[in-house]
């Protein structure tokens, strides 16, 4: 072959393996889920920012009240808030996989760049320097990075607990900002999972495929040992009739005894054809989660035999469920890859509505879905959009744009 | 019908109705990019959850299978290049009368048994099975909680695969789903590639191709270096390792190369045609070409002058002096 001839086949193949890595990665664009507090609904935002939106009455409709970073500011982490051309490391990203927890005028949120924000609405609202330390505004660590963080806070008893990609567990002071344990728990591998308090225990799961129990006061180990599964655990915890349900990674979703630590006597996994991401809910005795399979299983409480799938089981999936899944009611509301919303009757799993109606699509659905007040909440990462669907009816009732 | 041939037409088929049943991209997962990342996983298992190591397994494994088409290409390249010269004279002879030049080039090929696509095909079978290598190696560095999701889909029913997965990307200073942040690996990239380049480049004496193979040999090394500072450190590893069984594969089949050899001394500034007429400038000429060849193959195998060549050479000389007389 000749010199010029390979020297363009090389170029060729040059441009190849830079537009294959790049493109078909997936771009970073987060998770979080919308919450709301006192009619005003918070959310993070693919730009890797903190937004609340007013929720008037007549006419229906949500306003955009403050955002942080402020508009034409970075987003938290990141430059442009996204991977941009030639980017591929997914680092440069500004994203929000976290969910705010919403306490008292505070919202708090965990960063992808592996910082805890502490935010005061006032203070937001003011448009003021971050952090307000006096009004209890913060940022943990103030230096360095904590590692990725793709679980959501949780706050109990003043204490913010929080999991992060260094494998650590961590429990803030929420009015200090500071470690209230004498050092984080640590665990074998990255933390991705939301925790769960309960009774005075946080239990959380690990990439290290265990589930840890954690004394919430003096962060030390509640069992024995953790419970082992075969594959990583990034479902938030459901508590249950005194049973921590559970999915992995190992296609299986597991009930745990509290007391013990050990797997639940009676009671047989289910087993899938994909990872278990979303976390369950207890309805009447009935244990009901989504698959990465497309597919909601209802399970019995106690023996984890199947009450009921849908799809069922002889027809086809509807798109991954990576999110929580909503109890409203007499409804299980869910979210799925393939962009729509699901409302099962929880008794039957019987189809009660879906939204977008026919063959219309949101983006992807990944984040959980948020219900209040009669409505659901959904945050389409890929449109930018967070729409309220009716909980009773799936009718859309209002939508917001979360882009600058 | 040959068997060769049965089996090529037999693949082609296969792939056709795989096509047309799952469509390009499903195929695609299908038959090279689900087993590759499998296999990869498996490897890991294989070799103490390690990453790094399975990487460099798997790279080290494909190039073996691959190796017999590999040879085919380097000994297609360097027929193709031996044969230069004689292209160099045809098209001297007949100029630009493509009519009677192109019969003559196609004799040429088939009396010396060598195809113009010979070097292409092996090329063309090996990228798409290097491509979905590569693409293995970014999405089970799983960057981002999207690969992670993503990476659910395309994992066989094994538990040995999913007990694995997510794989630890820690392996000695780096981390594989990130760029080096110490720019050690760009570095190892780039100098492997250029000593892969200049190895496998046969040294020309038309200073078109001289300067065109001089750029390549610099600008594709240079190139990935920088892709590599961008890219996750698993790709980085990737090249860097398959750039060193490249250059160990290289050196069975033509020793260092041109490695250590210094490009050929510009011919002084007269036309060649008009050294030609001269049995001086002929005997110039001969003589640099035989010598840039020796000194190639000195350097390749470590021999001494062949006295057979140098009779040879004398030879050649004598001949010409002979014919250049008026």
């Amino acid at each position: 072959m000749k010199p010029k001839a390979l020297f363009l086949f090389a170029l060729l193949i040059g441009g190849c393996l830079l537009l294959s890595g790049c493109i078909g990665t997936a771009t970073p664009m987060g998770w979080s889920a919308p919450v709301m507090d006192d009619d005003v609904i918070y959310v993070g935002t693919t730009e890797g920012k903190v937004v609340s939106y007013t929720l008037f009455s007549e006419p229906r409709v949500a306003v955009e009240w403050w955002r942080f970073p402020a508009r034409s500011k970075p987003g938290l982490g990141g430059g442009d808030g996204g991977g941009g051309f030639l980017a591929c490391a997914p680092t440069a990203a500004a994203v929000m996989y976290s969910t705010p927890f919403v306490a008292d005028g505070a919202v708090y949120i965990g960063a992808y760049d592996g910082r805890v924000y502490a935010l005061n609405t006032s203070s937001r609202v003011a448009g003021y320097s971050f952090p307000q330390e006096l009004v209890g505004e913060w940022v943990y660590p103030e230096e360095d990075s904590i590692g990725a963080i793709v679980g959501s806070p949780v706050v109990a008893d003043g204490i913010l607990y929080i999991g992060s990609g260094d494998g650590n567990l961590y429990a803030i002071d929420i009015a200090t900002g500071e470690l209230a344990w004498d050092s984080p728990f640590t665990t074998g591998d990255d933390i991705w999972a939301t925790p769960l308090v309960q009774d005075g225990v946080v239990y959380i799961g690990s990439f290290d495929n265990k589930l840890y129990a954690i004394d919430a006061a003096v962060g030390t180990a509640v069992w024995e040992s953790p419970f082992q599964t075969d594959g990583a655990i990034v479902a938030t915890p459901l508590f249950y009739n005194d049973t921590i349900y559970i999915g992995s990674f190992d296609r299986k979703f597991y009930a745990v005894d509290t007391s013990t630590g050990k797997a639940k006597e009676g009671f047989t996994p289910l087993p899938a054809d994909n990872w278990f991401w979303g976390g369950a809910v207890g309805y009447d005795d009935t244990i009901i989660v989504g698959c990465l399979n497309g597919r909601v299983y209802a399970l019995d409480a106690e023996t984890g035999e199947r009450k009921w799938s849908f799809p069922e089981l002889d027809e086809g999936p509807v798109g991954p469920i990576r999110g929580d899944l909503a109890l409203v009611g007499e409804l299980v509301i869910f979210g799925s890859d393939d962009g729509k919303v699901y409302a099962l009757d929880a008794a039957s799993g019987h189809l009660i509505w879906d939204y977008p109606h026919g063959e219309d699509r949101f983006g992807t659905i990944r984040a959980s879905l948020y219900a209040g007040d009669g409505e659901v909440y959904v945050h389409d990462t890929r449109n930018q959009e967070i729409y309220a669907l009716g909980a009773e009816d799936g009718n859309l009732v209002w939508s917001v744009s979360t882009a600058e | 019908m040959s068997r060769k041939r049965l089996i090529i037409i037999l693949v082609v088929g296969a792939l056709v109705v795989l096509f047309l049943t799952y469509g390009l991209i499903n195929t695609w997962n299908l038959v090279l990019l689900q087993p590759m990342l499998n296999f990869l996983i498996l490897l890991s298992n294989v070799f103490f959850s390690n990453f790094g190591l399975a990487i460099i397994a798997l790279v080290i494994i494909v190039r073996l299978v691959m190796l017999p088409l590999t040879l085919k290409q380097l000994h297609s390249t360097r027929a193709m290049q031996a044969l230069q010269p004689k292209m160099k004279e045809l098209q001297k002879k007949y100029g630009k009368d493509k009519v009677k030049l192109q019969p003559e080039i196609s004799k040429l090929y088939k009396e010396s048994g060598v195809s113009p696509l010979g070097c292409l095909w092996p090329m063309l079978i090996q990228l798409p099975i290097w491509i979905a290598l590569y693409r293995s190696v970014l999405q089970l560095a799983a960057a981002t909680p999207e690969d992670l999701m993503g990476l659910s889909s395309k994992l066989y029913s094994w538990s040995a695969v999913h007990h694995a997965v997510p794989l630890d990307p820690n392996f000695l200073w780096l981390n594989l789903a990130q760029p080096d942040s110490y720019f050690i690996l760009p570095v190892l990239v780039a100098a492997s590639m250029y000593v892969l380049q200049k190895m496998s480049t046969v040294p020309s004496t038309d200073p078109q191709q001289q300067s065109m193979s001089k750029m390549m040999i610099w600008m594709m090394p240079l190139m990935f270096g920088f892709l590599t500072l961008m890219f996750p450190s698993g790709l980085a590893l990737f090249w860097v390792v398959s750039n060193i069984v490249g250059i160990v594969t290289q050196y069975f089949i033509t020793g260092w190369g041109s490695l250590f050899v210094r490009a050929p001394a510009r011919a002084p500034q007269v036309a060649k045609e008009q050294r030609m007429e001269t049995p001086e400038g002929a005997l110039l000429e001969d003589q640099l070409a035989t010598e840039r060849v020796e000194q190639q193959e000195r350097v390749a195998h470590g021999k001494s002058r062949d006295k057979r060549k140098d009779r040879r050479r004398s030879r050649r000389a004598g001949a010409r002096k002979t014919r250049r007389k008026p």
